[in-house]
């Protein structure tokens, strides 16, 4: 025996109560994610004023690509390896000072998708404002004061904000792979020049295709 | 057989405008040496749905993606996807049409109506085999092919269940997104091979389906004008979402057998909410825009082919 409760029909369940008291619990749980972003927005800028970098997500996720820089002596690696002589082989720096800064690339990379996906979901909710507001409002009210027509719409309206907040979420992390694709390429062609070898014809085979996906 | 009188008018202009002439010429003569070869119980049918006033939309958003990921030339497997994607495109309109009761395609009796509704349909299990066949070791088209055809017939289910229901525009946007939607979003896998640009092909699916739509309101002869089924059926189209909001033409479009001042009214209604839906057809656009040049290495094709697309609508 089929089972088709599971099925896409919209029109189920499509009284007004029922709608607003969906709405409602949508509105809810958005408002607490929204005031938890807020929280660490603030919490960020005010560590920022105390010049401290514990709370920035940003920072965190940059903090070890310039501890290591820092700790490789980016820019001027050269002269930090000559200082270390021995310790590390000439070409093994050289590897390393070649791949360093697209490890820093790929973490601006991450930054940047970060900075997109939360300006597009400002953009999102300023464009959904009054509907959010309107669902708000009726869940404030404790009764839903449109007439089912009026709720269906902005049932729809609702429904779309949550699909493009899903999109952007879904762009975005295309986005980055992409970007971090082509730095992990990069990384391939630096690390294949950079292995010593005696002779041209024993040097391992260079990655030379596009990045596709 | 005589091919050059056969291309319909407006795509003759789109094929051009997108520097693929050479390529479709070539894929028409696949077809024709295609059907040369099938079987003579068939071969009548196949050139009545095959060889008249084909728009092609679907073998150039192959080509353009792949071209817009790939420069050079069109390689024979891209060309096989596109030959088979004509096919799988003609069985659906095959269907639709036995479905729909429609009796006239292209200016034309449909196939079922000119060789009766068996012939149709085991015509249609003919072209998808022969499609599969056609494809021969290309095991991601295969599988892109399946998920069509999948996608498809679910599509077809969902929309017939749901017909007359005072539902909105996020469904529109699900019902054609796997309708046409899911059509142009295998073509763009099967032309750029890495599902790179497969958002890019639902949205110009969705962009297409809702041209489309709003051409039928408006009779637009670039797209074989009528609507009428749609109305009479009760089929939600952007238009009739946009219009059903307001409560006396969702009462109206529910109603399991409107009388024909009924049917004129939620016409009417549709046709008033043409300008909404239009606004609306803008933003799939620029969001397809926005994929293109995201995501591919020259989106030149695929803008040219939005804006294509986008003038189907005969605004």
């Amino acid at each position: 025996m089929s089972d088709h409760s599971s099925r896409f029909d919209p029109s189920r369940g499509g009284s007004s109560d029922q709608i607003s008291s969906l709405m409602g619990s949508v509105i809810d749980v958005w408002f607490k994610g929204f005031a938890a972003l807020q929280a660490m927005a603030g919490r960020s800028s005010l560590d920022g004023a105390r010049g401290e970098a514990v709370g920035n997500p940003f920072d965190t996720m940059l903090g070890p690509v310039a501890d290591m820089a820092a700790s490789l002596g980016v820019p001027g690696l050269d002269a930090v390896g000559a200082r270390k002589g021995g310790e590390m082989g000439q070409a093994a720096i050289s590897q390393l000072a070649d791949l360093s800064p697209l490890v820093a690339q790929a973490g601006l990379a991450a930054a940047a998708s970060a900075f997109r996906y939360g300006r597009a979901i400002a953009e999102l909710l300023a464009q959904y404002q009054s509907s959010l507001l309107q669902a708000a409002a009726d869940r404030a009210t404790g009764h839903a004061v449109a007439s089912p027509a009026e709720c269906r719409v902005l049932a729809d309206e609702l429904r779309a904000f949550l699909r493009q907040v899903g999109d952007a979420a879904m762009q975005e992390a295309r986005r980055l792979q992409q970007d971090l694709e082509v730095v992990g390429e990069s990384i391939a062609r630096t690390a294949g020049d950079a292995t010593p070898t005696s002779h041209p014809d024993q040097r391992p085979p260079r990655r030379t295709h596009r990045v596709k996906a | 057989m005589n091919l050059s009188a056969e291309v319909d008018h407006t795509s003759a202009g789109v094929i051009a405008a997108l520097g693929f002439t050479e390529e479709i010429a070539k894929l028409r003569r696949r077809i024709a040496a295609w059907i040369e070869s099938c079987d003579t119980e068939v071969r009548e049918a196949l050139e009545w749905q095959f060889l008249a006033g084909a728009k092609y939309f679907r073998p150039l958003t192959i080509f353009a993606c792949h071209r817009s990921i790939i420069p050079g030339p069109i390689p024979e497997p891209i060309m096989t996807s596109a030959l088979v994607i004509e096919f799988f495109h003609n069985v659906s309109l095959i269907i639709d049409d036995i479905l729909d009761r429609s009796d006239t395609r292209r200016g034309r009796p449909t196939m079922h109506t000119r060789f009766g509704e068996l012939n149709a349909l085991m015509v249609s299990g003919y072209i998808v085999a022969d499609g599969y066949a056609q494809l021969g070791d290309d095991l991601r088209a295969i599988g892109l092919f399946s998920e069509l055809l999948k996608r498809l017939g679910v599509a077809e289910c969902m929309q017939w269940r749901l017909r007359r229901q005072p539902l909105g525009v996020e469904d529109w946007r699900r019902l054609a997104g796997e309708d046409t939607g899911s059509m142009f979003e295998v073509c763009a896998c099967l032309g750029d091979r890495s599902s790179r640009l497969r958002r890019f092909g639902g949205l110009l699916g969705l962009l297409y389906h809702g041209c489309d739509d709003v051409g039928d309101v408006r009779g637009a002869a670039a797209l074989g004008g009528g609507g009428d089924e749609d109305v009479r059926d009760g089929i939600l189209t952007l238009p009739a979402a946009l219009a059903i909001r307001d409560p006396t033409i969702g009462a109206l479009f529910c109603k399991p057998d409107p009388n024909a001042q009924e049917l004129e009214a939620i016409a009417h209604a549709f046709a008033a909410r043409l300008p909404e839906a239009e606004a609306y057809l803008d933003r799939i656009a620029e969001e397809a825009r926005s994929e293109a040049r995201l995501f591919a290495v020259d989106p030149t094709l695929l803008l040219a082919l939005i804006d294509e697309t986008r003038r189907l609508s005969g605004r």
